[in-house]
């Protein structure tokens, strides 16, 4: 059993009214590596995820969402 | 821009300049091999000179510093490290096994008669062995420490 890890990167930052690039100033990457979190290729270091629960104001979890993968 | 931006391109201009001269003393192939030294010395020191010299104008600060910035979140981004570190190791695979090919194509050259090649035999043997031992013991060394 695995554990998958899906994001609401794009639906928080659309909330705030906010860029890909705003968003990616803000926590110090390049617009590519919102791009890819959003679209799910990329997983986040714990810097990173940390980063972006602060500038949405929020925690961790309830940006990234953990779900168990039942194979 | 830093100012170590200048002194390096001035650097570079110097050491070509000093090439160039002495290109211009010797004689035979060494001229030509200090002529090509020259060349790469004054051209990579002036590009950095007119680097330096443009972008520490006043009226292209503002435009400087978005650009570092620019330039360092693009270094750091840790998807872009990531990435190569991959690109790395893909390359290094692909280096040993164009190194291997290129060692066995050497040996059948040499061993038909159709090309003496017994120095680069030898030389991109040890090149291989001498790549895949510092791969080991750099992933080793990395291991250790972190």
């Amino acid at each position: 059993m695995g554990i998958r890890m899906e994001n609401r990167i794009g639906e928080l930052r659309r909330q705030r009214k906010m860029t890909q690039e705003e968003l990616a100033l803000a926590t110090g990457v390049t617009r590519q590596t919102i791009i890819s979190l959003e679209g799910g290729r990329y997983n986040p270091s714990i810097l990173l995820a940390h980063k972006i629960a602060q500038v949405f104001d929020s925690r961790i979890e309830e940006v990234f969402i953990f779900e168990e993968d039942e194979a | 821009m830093k100012k170590n931006v200048l002194w390096i391109s001035l650097c570079y201009l110097a050491a070509g300049l000093l090439c160039a001269l002495a290109a211009a003393l010797a004689e035979g192939k060494a001229s030509g091999l200090l002529a090509g030294f020259a060349g790469a010395g004054i051209g990579a020191g002036g590009v950095l000179l007119w680097k330096y010299v443009y972008w520490s104008r006043p009226q292209n600060a503002p435009r400087y510093r978005e650009r570092a910035q620019r330039e360092r979140i693009e270094q750091k981004d840790e998807r872009n490290e990531r990435l190569r570190d991959k690109a790395g190791r893909y390359t290094y695979l692909l280096g040993l096994l164009v190194l291997a090919l290129a060692d066995v194509t050497f040996a059948i050259l040499d061993a038909t008669g159709a090309y003496e090649c017994k120095g680069l035999i030898l030389f991109s043997g040890f090149l291989l062995l001498f790549l895949y031992i510092a791969g080991i013991v750099i992933y080793r060394r990395l291991k250790a420490h972190y």
